[in-house]
């Protein structure tokens, strides 16, 4: 098992219980949908998978490591095995396509002449190759999360994280970047997504996780199921 | 931490500086005056204790006599005199040599003084040793026709406690100042890392190590505290410089100036370490309450 969650829960401190009583588990190599409306719990179950934030109670192990005690440099190690894609992508805004890319390796102090080699593979391999020197603010939204789906998989993660990815996409771009995520999906890495795009959990026909009031309703291979 | 990241932190470093090159600007200027009025005082400072000890290990003592004593009481003084204990030599100064030593220090007292010369016959007298300067001072001045003894009565001590207290004074303003200093390089970072929120948000996320995070802020700290260092030094050396320079032009080389190939390698080393001090405190008050890494 890569995840396990055991009896989840998150409360915050105005009363507002986030997540309550989760208990999942992910193998390596699944794609996962997390579905529910808006305040379901997704985002917050996202968060606790990267260790954004921690769980109020329960557990939660990734690769057999309980996330809430790790060491500041087992924490960095979880991070760099971990891939995020946002709804609003995230990018430096003041950067080209490369320097984006470029910028996930040196988080990581990847040696120069293998950040000049990697990150024109990785764009050509989000279909974005030959425009390495253009400004993120002049692509488009679905050009913008291809860079952020690079961005997020260029250090090769185990597992990628995907908060709304399609949530400000159109539904033809949407379809293009699911296509990415199962191809990524196909290469081994792990993929969760957090998403209330109902058709495109319908075209992918994966495993789909549906939340409501921060429990966890079904767990089912197919399309929707709230 | 790799060694190599320095490749990315230090670009990263000077981009920061560049971004906010006012407050980066504030802060370099404000640890350049601070360290060159430092500077500025340790040198007024070296070259006072310098005359001082010039003075303090003077062997001269300046015999002046009555007006008009005889050669030959002249001749019995001078016999008297080298008979003392510690007297290493003695030399005949009549008053008309006086003048003219004067006129050569001082240019001509022709206008002031006409044809007239007030000045008194003595001896120029050198003691084996500063420790027989007061004893000896003490006992000529006893003697009869001896009107007055000159040494180094009580300037030593007046220009120690002088650079004493100047001393004392720089400190306090090294720390006004600093303090000042300190607070702009934090400042400085602190709009830094606001700036940059959204990026290092994106590094925890990626996997950066806290100290891959953290260092270019702290290189930017210490590099504001260098330039300024630099800075302050060229310029305190340029204007140490220009005023050994008008001394020397305009004779005025009874003042002991120490040369600055004497001074420059303390003085330096002390504004650029301060200046790396300055730097590393302000980035570390920004870091350890707005970086949480």
């Amino acid at each position: 098992m890569l995840i396990q969650a055991f009896n989840l829960c998150k409360r915050y401190e105005n009363d507002i219980t986030a997540l309550d009583d989760i208990t999942l588990s992910i193998n390596r190599g699944e794609f996962v949908f997390l579905t529910g409306q808006s305040g379901a719990g997704k985002s917050t179950l996202i968060r606790l998978f990267f260790r954004e934030e921690l769980p109020s109670s329960g557990y939660l192990l990734i690769s057999g490591r309980n996330v809430a005690r790790l060491s500041g440099r087992e924490r960095v190690n979880l991070r760099r095995n971990i891939g995020m894609v946002f709804q609003d992508f995230r990018l430096l805004e003041r950067g080209t396509v490369f320097d984006n890319v470029a910028f996930a390796m040196k988080a990581v102090e990847r040696p120069w002449v293998e950040i000049k080699r990697k990150v024109p593979e990785i764009v050509k391999r989000v279909g974005l190759a030959g425009r390495e020197r253009e400004l993120v603010t002049r692509l488009s939204g679905g050009e913008q999360q291809r860079v952020a789906v690079a961005r997020a998989t260029v250090n090769n993660p185990l597992i990628l994280f995907a908060d709304e990815p399609t949530g400000d996409l159109d539904p033809d771009t949407s379809r293009d970047l699911m296509r990415l995520f199962a191809e990524i999906n196909a290469a081994g890495t792990t993929i969760v997504m957090a998403t209330h795009d109902r058709d495109t959990v319908n075209e992918m026909q994966r495993r789909v996780i549906a939340l409501q009031n921060g429990r966890v309703i079904s767990d089912t291979m197919g399309g929707w199921t709230l | 931490m790799k060694l190599s990241s320095f490749r990315y932190i230090v670009p990263e470093a000077f981009r920061s500086m560049r971004r906010n090159a006012f407050t980066t600007f504030a802060a370099v200027a404000t640890v350049m005056i601070t360290l060159f009025l430092c500077a500025i005082f340790w040198l007024l400072g070296q070259n006072l204790d310098a005359n001082a000890a010039a003075v303090e290990s003077s062997v001269e003592l300046a015999v002046y006599l009555e007006k008009d004593v005889p050669a030959a009481r002249v001749a019995e003084l001078r016999e008297q005199l080298l008979g003392l204990e510690g007297v290493a030599s003695l030399t005949f100064i009549g008053k008309e040599e006086a003048l003219e030593r004067m006129n050569e220090k001082f240019g001509s007292l022709y206008y002031v003084l006409g044809d007239a010369n007030p000045l008194m016959d003595g001896f120029s007298l050198f003691a084996e040793a500063p420790e027989h300067i007061a004893p000896l001072a003490e006992q000529i001045a006893a003697l009869p026709d001896v009107q007055m003894v000159r040494g180094n009565d009580g300037t030593v001590e007046s220009l120690f406690a002088f650079t004493s207290a100047l001393r004392k004074a720089d400190f306090a303003l090294m720390c006004l100042l600093g303090l000042a200093a300190v607070v702009l390089i934090s400042m400085s970072i602190r709009i830094t890392v606001f700036t940059r929120q959204k990026e290092v948000m994106v590094m925890k996320w990626l996997g950066s190590s806290n100290w891959f995070i953290r260092w270019p802020f702290v290189l930017e700290g210490v590099f504001i505290g260098v330039l300024g260092a630099v800075m302050a030094a060229a310029a305190c050396f340029y204007i140490y410089s220009a005023v050994g320079k008008y001394l020397l032009q305009n004779d005025l080389t009874f003042i002991l100036f120490l040369n600055v190939r004497q001074v420059w390698l303390p003085v330096a080393l002390f504004m650029l370490g301060t200046g790396v001090i300055m730097g590393c405190l302000g980035s570390a008050l920004s870091l350890r309450r707005f970086l949480n890494v």
